[in-house]
């Protein structure tokens, strides 16, 4: 069917849904491919409209040989949704009329490109139709017949243009490729077919973008700490989902967990046609080194995952942590701040209350001693804190206290007035 | 040196199709040539039978 009319294909079957082809989104594809090759070898380049090439001599050894390299290429190209034929030849011209021609066989040797492009079509060599025209009216088929002319003569009847694209095919002229650089942020687009209004068919898409993004990241060595998921709505503003981490990461499932906590929160205002994936400050996240005793680091990134997972369920200021402050006074020793920001300012003074009542709760004074459900005894204490004249200044006596439910309180007695107060519970 | 070519002769659908969840959604990408408008590229689809 390719190449038909377009009327004559619809009519045929009608219910195909027809897209406009769109050659800057193929042009983004390929330079968002060239981003996520980056993880494979540090030289890539482009072959527009539909190819790239990877300069792999020295990433055999790291991703086990050839066959596993190629393989590992393949299997994640089909979970970013792409199908590729690769090929690989000694110079780089070679290699992409090969893939073109969907030779897989590997050429290994320059020696043997004659035999390998020999037979080639004249077609399939890249060059323009005119070249192809002038040289079929000169009886030729194939590179190898071509070869076979003098070189002078050649160059002279086509131009030094076309000898020299087919000598570097073969590997008689050198073939300096410009390295594609990858760009410093990541911002990728999704064109829906299909309208979609399911969280598990716009999660699918994400995924893709995600797994591209992972890909980038890993060539960086970098992680991100914040994503925006943009979801385009016809005829509608669009929806922006802002995801931040506490850390940076590069792991795709990790960051598919997290958007889908927020998407299962959010109601689409309609459905979507269109996605994107915007990542705009990568920070630094070098691989680790793997260590023998391993178990603490990842008990450390399981604490961060949950900490990002609770920031995505709840909202980023429903978690927060907390830090000593130098102060003597327990309802100023301590702030909020961010979760992973939890430096002491001072140290921690003694034993203190996990829970820290908001405002003291006053206690019933029976001959001096206080009562909550009861006489309280009286554990440790006094601990005199005497502090803030500047500003709120308190005087009090602290007590360590039990209840008759051998509940353990943190009371205090004012040193003006004498009134008992309960200000935490220890747990 | 040794060159690894990827070519991706399905470029111009898979754009559009790796965004879906369903693969059996037939999809056609038209290109245009002057006025004629013709097929570039579609997934699958049987034809409609007469």
């Amino acid at each position: 069917m390719p190449g038909m009319a377009l009327g004559a294909a619809e009519a045929l079957v009608p219910v195909h849904r027809t897209l406009a082809r769109d050659a800057d989104g193929e042009r983004a594809a390929l330079e968002g491919l060239a981003a996520w090759a980056g993880q494979f070898t540090s030289t890539v380049s482009l072959v527009p409209p539909q190819g790239l090439l990877l300069e792999i001599g020295g990433s055999l050894l790291l991703f086990g040989g050839l066959e596993a390299l190629r393989m590992r290429l393949h299997e994640e190209l089909h979970t970013l949704g792409y199908r590729a034929v690769g090929a690989v030849a000694p110079v780089p011209l070679a290699a992409v009329l090969l893939a073109r021609a969907g030779r897989t066989a590997p050429v290994l040797e320059k020696t043997a490109l004659h035999a390998a492009l020999g037979d080639l079509p004249l077609e399939r060599l890249g060059l323009d139709d005119t070249a192809v025209e002038a040289l079929r009216g000169m009886g030729l088929r194939r590179l190898a017949e071509c070869l076979r002319l003098p070189r002078h003569g050649l160059a002279r009847r086509l131009g030094p243009d076309v000898l020299a694209h087919l000598l570097r095919a073969v590997g008689e002229l050198p073939d300096p490729r410009p390295a594609f650089v990858s760009p410093p942020a990541f911002s990728r687009r999704l064109v829906l077919p299909a309208e979609v209004d399911g969280t598990e068919a716009l999660l699918f898409a994400t995924r893709r973008l995600l797994l591209e993004l992972a890909g980038l990241l890993r060539a960086r060595g970098a992680g991100v700490a914040q994503l925006v998921l943009t979801l385009g709505h016809r005829g509608r503003p669009p929806s922006r989902l802002e995801l931040g981490l506490l850390t940076p990461s590069r792991d795709a499932a990790h960051l598919l967990m997290l958007l889908r906590t927020r998407l299962d929160q959010f109601t689409l205002p309609a459905p979507v046609d269109e996605l994107s994936l915007d990542a705009t400050q990568l920070s630094e996240l070098p691989d680790e080194n793997r260590v023998l005793f391993g178990e603490a680091r990842t008990l450390q990134a399981r604490g961060e995952q949950l900490l990002d997972t609770l920031r995505a369920r709840l909202g980023s200021n429903a978690v927060q942590g907390c830090r000593a402050v130098a102060d003597h006074r327990p309802e100023r020793a301590w702030r909020h701040c961010a979760p992973h920001n939890a430096s002491d300012e001072g140290a921690l003074p003694a034993r203190r209350p996990l829970w820290l009542l908001d405002t003291p709760e006053p206690l019933e004074d029976v001959d001096g001693h206080p009562c909550r459900k009861g006489k309280l005894r009286l554990l440790s204490g006094p601990e005199r804190i005497e502090a803030g004249w500047w500003d709120e200044g308190v005087t009090r006596d602290y007590f360590m206290a039990e209840d008759r439910e051998h509940a353990r309180l943190w009371i205090f007695r004012e040193h003006r007035g004498g009134q008992w107060f309960l200000h935490g519970l220890f747990s | 040196m040794l060159w690894l070519s990827l070519h991706f002769p399905h470029l111009a659908l898979e754009i559009f199709a790796r965004a879906l969840s369903d693969p059996a959604l037939p999809l056609l990408v038209s290109d245009s040539r002057g006025a004629r408008q013709y097929v570039h590229a579609r997934n699958r689809a049987e034809p409609r039978q007469a």
